[in-house]
C-alpha cells in the first residue's frame, strides 16, 4: 500500500497512542510499581490485552478480504489499520513485558512479533516501490497466473515464424487449443470446429512442406541451428542458464539479433525482427515473475508467523494467568 | 442456397419417398421430379402426446407439416402472462433472522431482494396457450422463411423459434429443410398462397401476443388488431423513419434489430437498439406537454414534461417524479395538485389536466377559482402565487429519433388510430407504455447531456470516450494481488469474474477489461432474444436470465468484456416452480454490482489502486490539469431519482440538438495558450448545472490571463435559460459593454472577463 497523505491521520493517531502508552508506562513503572513493571500487573495486563486485541484484528484482515461487500469498512481502511495498529502492537508488547525480552515462550513470542513487524515493514516498502518499477520495466505485462500460457503462445508463434523460412522444424508440440496458421492466431477445439480444423491443417501442412521465404540453404541451416539451440530453449518456462544469460537485457537481445541480421539475408530479416520481439517479451515476463515474487514473497513469512503468534499468545495467556 | 442442389440431407427421422409424399393431399399437385430433388430433406417423425415439437427461443430452421394429430402453440418467456414466482415466506422463522444477519455481515444482498435482477416478475416462465393446429397445417415456417430471406446476404443470421409447439395428441409430422419448403412446396401456387397468408397472419399474431404491453388484450380487440396490422420488411441499413417525421404507426419489432439514434454535431448518439418484442413510436403517439413557471428570477424558473402519468405539484415531493415549488408558501407541502396530459397525439388535441388534491388554495384558471381544469397549450393557470404556462411539445406526434434497420427487420405496424383505441381500452397498457416513454426520454436526455459536457474534438476519436464507465487500475499502486478479481468472483453466485486485470494502458493506468457501458452498445445489436439491454433509465448493460448463450454479444463486444459460460439453467415453462431441466451457456457481463452500494472490485482493493471513472470527466480534467476527481458510482436507483426528481429538467431533445451552448473565444487568453484546447476554440457549457470561469485551476473553464480573477464568473443553466453571475468583487464582468452582476444571456452576447472576450453561442457550430 502506498504511504500517502491518507495515512497522516493514522500516523498521528498511532504516534499519539504510543506517546500515551509510554507516558502511562512511565508513570506505572517509576511511580506505581513497587517491584518493577510486570506483565501480570494490572497495567501489564492492559498492555498485553491491547496488544493481543491488535493481533486478533490483524489476523481478521484475511477474513475481511474474503467478503468484499462486507459493510464493516473498505479494504483500504482495513489495510491502513492493519499497518498502523500492527506497528503499535510492538511497543505495547514491550511495555507489557516491561521492556524485557524474556525467555522461553515469552522470548519466542517477542522474536515472532519482531520478525512479523519487520517483514510487514519490508512488505510496505516493497509495495511502495516495486509496482512502479514493474510498470516501467514490464511494458508487456500480463496476468501472473497466465505467464506459462503466454510463454507457450510465444514459443508456438516463434516456431511458426521460423518455419516460414526453414519449413518443418520437426517439433511435435500437441496443443490443439493453440493451433496457429499463417500468423493468424486461431484458438479452438478441433473436435468442435472440424471444418476450421481441416482448413487450418491444410495451411500448416503447406507451411511445413516447403519454405515460404526463399533464402540460401546455408542461411536456412544457420537460422535453424541458432533457433533450436539458443532461441527456442529460452522460450520455455524454465530456460537454461545459458539462454538466460544470452538474453538477460534488452541490449543483449538487440546485439544478438543484430549479429544474426548481419549473417542472414535480407528476406529473413522480417522473421528476425519478430523473433527479437518475442524474446524481448519473454525477457519481460521473466522480470515480471521476479518482481512478482518480491512483491508477494514476504507474505510467506508474514502470514504463517502471524497465525503462529496468535496461537502462541493464547497459550502464553492461558499459562500465565493460570500459573 | 436455394439454388444449390443438396445431394443428401441428414435429418433425424424416417425418410419419406416421393411416392409417399404424393399420396398426401397437400403434396399432390407437386411434380414428382421436384419431390425427388432433395433426398433426406424431408423426414417423418412421431411425437407422443405432451412432447415438445419445437421450443420457443431455440434455434432451428426446419418447419413441420402435420400429417395427423393436433398440436398446441404456446408463447412464453418475457411475454409470459403468468403470476410471478412467490417471494420467500415470512420472517418469523428464526433461521431466516440468522441468515439475514450473516448476509448483512458479509454484505450479501438480502434474500428475495426486489432489486435483484433475478427476481423480476416479468421473467415468468409460465407459457400461455395461443392456438391449436391440426392435420394439413404447417408450423415453424416463420423461422424457415426468415432463413431464406437472410440467405441473400453474405452473413445470414438465424432467428430463434417464435413459439413452443407441443403435441396435444400423438402427432405425426413431416419435418423439412427451408430450401425444401421454398423450392418444392412453393412451386405449388395454391400452397404458396395459403402459406404466405398464414405466415403473415401468424407473424402478426405471435408478435402481438408476445408483446408484454398487450398482455391484457381482449380477444375481440386482438382479432381487430390482427386484421388491420401490417407486416412490413426493411433491408439492412434502410431508414425506417426520420426524426421529426409524423408518427403514423406504433411499430412492433418482430424480427431483426432497429437502431434508434439522434444526430448531433460530431457524430451520432445511439439511444437504443431494439430487438424482437420491442416497440417504438410510442413517444409520438402519447400526449405530452411542457409546463413551466412564469418568473424572472432564475431560482424560480422550473419546468417539466408532463405525460399521461400524473405527477404531483407541491412545495415538497411526495414521489421522485413530482414537481417541487419550494419557494411558494401558498402551495401546500404535499400534493397540492396533480398534472397529467390528456388528449390525442396531435399538438392541438393535447391538454393538461390539473386536479386539486390536498391543496388548500384552489386553482386559478381563466380568472376563476376551480378544483380542476383542462389547460390547453398557450394557456396558463395559477397555483398558490405561481403561474404555470403550458406549452405544446414540438415533437408531439413526431418521431424523436431516427430509426434504422440494422439487419433484416420485420415490423408489425399498428395504425395510430388503432393504437389510440388500445390506450383507451387498456389503461394499464397505456400506463406501462407511458412509463417506457418517460424512461426513454430520460435516457436520451442523460446521454445527450453527457455528450456535450466534454471537448468533442479531443476525445471522440478515442475508443475510451465511447465508454461511460471504466475500471482503471493505477499501476503505481497496484500490487497485482488480484483482490479485485477475487472480489468479483466472490460477489457473483456463478463465481465467474466479470473483469480481467489486463488491457490497454493509459498513462500510468491500466484500463481493465470489463464492461464499459458504451454509449453505442455494439453488444446489443444482435441479441436474438433481447436479453442484453439497458433497463429503465440506467445506462449499465445487463444480461437477463433468458439469455440463450448464442455468443453474439460476446463476439460483437470489441473489448472482450462479455464471457459466455456454461452455467445457465432452463426452467421448464410447462412445470412451473421446477428447479431446472438443463444447463446451457449464458453470457455474463459486469453489472457494476447493482445490488451493492458500490462495485466490489473497487471496494475490495486494499491499495486504493482500483477506481471507476466516467471518462468524459476524468480525461477532460486530466488534460486540463485539474487534479483527478474520482467520482464514486452512485447506486442506479439514486441516479434515476436524481434525474427524475430534478424539476429543472433537461430540455427536450429537439432543443438540445439544435442548441448546444458554448462560449467562443474571440480575444485570446494569452500568447502561449490562446485557446481552451489545441483543437477547439470553445468552452462548452453544462446543461443542466453551472459552469465556472476563472484563473483558479478548480474552475470548469480555466482562463489563464492575469486580468481575470481567480473565480471570476459563473454561468448557470436553468432549463433553456443561461444566466451569468459575476463572482469577483474587484473585477467586473461586462456583457455587451455593460457591467453585469447577474444577467440572462442571449445568443451573440459578448462577454468580457478582464481582457478575455467570449461570445455566447447557442446553435450548431459555425
Amino acid at each position: 500500500m502506498i504511504i500517502d497523505k491518507k495515512h497522516v491521520k493514522w500516523a498521528v493517531g498511532t504516534g499519539a497512542a504510543v506517546v500515551i502508552a509510554i507516558s502511562s508506562y512511565a508513570v506505572y513503572a517509576f511511580l506505581l510499581s513497587t517491584n518493577g513493571p510486570r506483565g501480570g500487573s494490572a497495567f501489564g495486563l492492559i498492555f498485553g490485552s491491547a496488544a493481543t486485541g491488535i493481533f486478533v484484528f490483524e489476523c481478521l484482515l484475511g477474513l475481511r478480504k474474503k467478503y468484499p461487500a462486507s459493510p464493516f469498512g473498505r479494504a483500504q481502511t482495513w489495510l491502513r489499520a492493519h499497518i498502523w495498529l500492527g506497528l503499535l502492537s510492538f511497543p505495547l508488547a514491550l511495555m507489557h513485558s516491561g521492556f524485557r525480552w524474556g525467555h522461553g515462550l515469552a522470548a519466542v513470542l517477542m522474536w515472532l512479533l519482531f520478525v512479523i513487524v519487520v517483514s510487514g515493514l519490508l512488505g510496505v516498502a516493497l509495495q511502495n516501490y516495486l509496482p512502479r518499477r514493474m510498470k516501467e520495466l514490464v511494458r508487456k505485462e500480463t496476468v501472473f497466473a497466465q505467464i506459462p500460457l503466454v510463454i507457450l503462445g510465444l514459443r508456438l508463434e516463434a516456431d511458426e515464424r521460423v518455419e516460414f523460412v526453414t519449413a518443418d522444424l520437426k517439433i511435435e508440440e500437441g496443443h490443439p487449443e493453440y493451433e496457429r496458421a499463417g500468423g493468424v492466431k486461431v484458438y479452438f477445439d478441433p473436435k468442435q470446429k472440424q471444418d476450421n480444423a481441416a482448413k487450418l491443417r491444410a495451411v500448416v501442412e503447406k507451411r511445413k512442406q516447403s519454405s515460404q521465404i526463399e533464402i540460401a540453404p546455408d542461411a536456412v541451416k544457420a537460422l535453424q541451428s541458432h533457433y533450436l539451440q539458443e532461441i527456442r530453449p529460452y522460450l520455455t518456462d524454465r530456460p537454461p542458464v545459458s539462454s538466460t544469460k544470452l538474453f538477460r537485457t534488452p541490449e543483449l537481445i538487440a546485439a544478438y539479433f543484430g549479429h544474426l541480421g548481419k549473417i542472414m539475408p535480407a528476406p529473413a530479416h522480417v522473421i528476425l525482427d519478430d523473433l527479437e520481439d518475442i524474446c524481448e517479451e519473454r525477457r519481460q515476463l521473466s522480470v515480471q515473475s521476479r518482481l512478482h515474487g518480491w512483491l508477494h514473497g514476504w507474505l510467506l513469512i508474514h502470514v504463517p508467523l502471524s497465525f503462529a503468534l496468535l496461537l502462541l499468545t493464547a497459550v502464553h495467556a492461558a499459562l500465565s494467568l493460570r500459573y | 442456397m436455394a439454388k444449390e442442389v443438396i445431394l443428401e440431407a441428414i435429418l433425424e427421422g424416417e425418410r419419406v419417398s416421393a411416392e409417399e409424399l404424393l399420396a398426401i393431399p397437400g403434396f399432390a399437385a407437386i411434380p414428382k421430379e421436384r419431390l425427388e430433388k432433395f433426398p433426406g430433406a424431408i423426414v417423418r417423425r412421431n411425437f407422443d402426446a405432451g412432447s415438445i415439437i419445437v421450443r420457443q427461443r431455440e434455434h432451428g430452421t426446419t418447419c413441420f407439416y402435420l400429417l395427423s394429430g393436433t398440436a398446441e402453440i404456446y408463447v412464453e418467456g418475457v411475454s409470459a402472462h403468468g403470476t410471478p414466482r412467490k417471494q420467500s415466506e415470512s420472517n418469523r422463522d428464526w433461521f431466516k433472522y440468522f441468515e439475514r444477519l450473516t448476509n448483512h455481515m458479509i454484505g450479501a444482498p438480502l434474500p428475495g431482494d426486489s432489486s435483484s435482477l433475478r427476481s423480476q416478475p416479468e421473467v415468468s416462465t409460465i407459457a400461455k396457450r395461443i392456438g391449436e393446429i391440426g392435420p394439413g397445417e404447417i408450423v415453424g415456417e416463420l423461422e424457415a422463411l426468415n432463413v431464406l430471406k437472410e440467405q441473400k446476404r453474405p452473413r445470414p443470421k438465424f432467428y430463434p423459434r417464435a413459439a413452443t409447439v407441443r403435441a396435444q395428441t400423438a402427432v405425426v409430422v413431416l419435418e423439412m429443410l427451408p430450401n425444401y419448403l421454398n423450392t418444392v412446396l412453393y412451386s405449388s401456387p395454391a400452397f404458396k398462397d395459403t402459406l404466405n397468408r398464414k405466415y403473415k397472419r401468424r407473424a402478426i399474431e405471435y408478435a402481438i401476443r408476445s408483446a408484454p404491453v398487450f398482455r391484457d388484450l381482449s380477444e375481440e380487440l386482438f382479432d381487430y388488431l390482427c386484421s388491420r396490422a401490417e407486416l412490413v420488411d426493411f433491408e439492412p441499413g434502410q431508414v425506417i423513419c426520420q426524426r421529426g417525421d409524423e408518427v403514423e404507426f406504433f411499430d412492433l419489432v418482430r424480427v431483426g434489430f432497429v437502431k434508434l439514434a439522434q444526430a448531433f454535431p460530431g457524430g451520432e448518439l445511439v439511444l437504443a437498439y431494439l430487438s424482437g418484442n420491442s416497440y417504438f413510436g410510442e413517444m409520438g403517439l402519447m400526449p405530452v406537454l411542457r409546463v413551466r413557471t412564469q418568473s424572472e428570477e432564475p431560482e424560480r424558473m422550473v419546468e417539466c414534461l408532463v405525460s399521461t402519468i400524473p405527477i404531483g405539484v407541491g412545495r415538497t415531493r411526495v414521489s421522485p417524479d413530482d414537481l417541487a415549488i419550494p419557494f411558494d408558501e401558498f402551495i401546500s407541502r404535499g400534493n397540492h395538485a396533480e398534472l397529467s396530459a390528456v388528449g390525442n397525439r396531435s399538438k392541438e388535441g393535447n391538454q393538461l389536466k390539473v386536479v386539486l388534491k390536498s391543496g388548500k388554495n384552489p386553482i386559478r384558471f381563466n380568472e376563476q377559482l376551480v378544483d380542476k381544469a383542462l389547460v390547453s397549450p398557450g394557456e396558463s393557470f395559477v397555483l398558490g402565487q405561481t403561474t404555470f404556462e403550458v406549452e405544446a411539445d414540438p415533437l408531439a406526434g413526431k418521431h424523436s429519433a431516427t430509426s434504422t434497420a440494422m439487419d433484416f427487420v420485420q415490423l408489425v405496424r399498428i395504425k395510430a388510430e388503432d393504437f389510440a383505441r388500445i390506450l383507451e381500452d387498456l389503461p394499464q397498457a397505456a400506463s406501462a407504455i407511458a412509463e417506457v416513454a418517460q424512461g426513454r426520454r430520460q435516457i436520451a436526455a442523460q446521454l445527450l447531456a453527457r455528450v456535450h459536457q466534454v471537448s468533442l474534438e479531443d476525445f471522440l476519436d478515442q475508443d475510451l470516450m465511447q465508454a461511460q464507465n471504466l475500471l482503471l487500475l493505477d499501476l503505481d499502486r497496484c500490487t497485482r494481488c488480484d483482490e479485485c478479481v477475487k472480489a468479483c468472483i466472490a460477489t457473483h453466485p456463478d463465481h465467474v469474474p466479470r473483469l480481467m486485470r489486463d488491457g490497454l494502458r493509459f498513462q500510468n493506468y491500466l484500463v481493465a477489461t470489463s464492461c464499459r457501458a458504451c454509449m453505442d452498445p455494439l453488444c446489443m445489436t444482435h441479441c436474438p432474444v433481447g436479453a442484453i439491454r439497458r433497463k429503465g433509465s440506467s445506462l449499465d448493460i445487463v444480461i437477463e436470465d433468458w439469455c440463450i448463450g448464442c455468443c453474439n454479444c460476446a463476439q460483437d463486444c470489441p473489448y472482450g468484456a462479455i464471457n459466455v459460460t456454461d452455467l445457465g439453467s432452463t426452467l421448464d415453462p410447462f412445470k412451473p416452480g421446477s428447479e431446472g431441466v438443463a444447463r446451457k451457456p449464458k453470457a455474463v457481463v459486469c453489472d457494476l454490482c447493482r445490488e451493492y452500494p458500490e462495485p466490489n472490485c473497487v471496494r475490495a482493493c486494499p491499495h486504493d489502486a482500483a477506481i471507476r471513472i466516467q471518462p468524459n470527466f476524468f480525461f477532460a480534467r486530466e488534460l486540463a490539469g485539474v487534479p483527478l476527481m474520482v467520482t464514486p458510482q452512485p447506486p442506479p436507483q439514486s441516479e434515476v431519482r436524481a434525474v427524475s426528481s430534478n424539476t429543472k429538467m433537461i430540455p427536450i431533445a429537439d432543443e438540445l440538438l439544435t442548441a448546444i451552448p458554448r462560449l467562443e473565444v474571440v480575444v485570446g487568453l494569452n500568447d502561449k495558450d490562446p485557446l481552451p484546447s489545441p483543437h477547439s476554440p470553445y468552452f462548452l457549457l453544462r446543461n443542466p448545472g453551472s459552469t465556472s470561469f476563472g484563473r483558479e485551476i478548480d474552475n470548469d473553464c480555466v482562463l489563464q490571463n492575469d486580468t481575470v480573477s481567480k473565480n471570476h464568473a459563473i454561468i448557470e443553466c436553468h432549463g433553456s435559460r443561461y444566466v451569468l453571475r459575476n463572482l469577483s468583487e474587484s473585477n467586473i464582468t461586462y456583457v455587451n459593454d455593460q457591467p453585469a452582476s447577474e444577467l440572462e444571456l442571449h445568443p451573440g452576447d459578448l462577454i468580457e472577463m478582464g481582457l478575455v472576450k467570449l461570445k455566447f453561442r447557442l446553435g450548431p457550430r459555425q
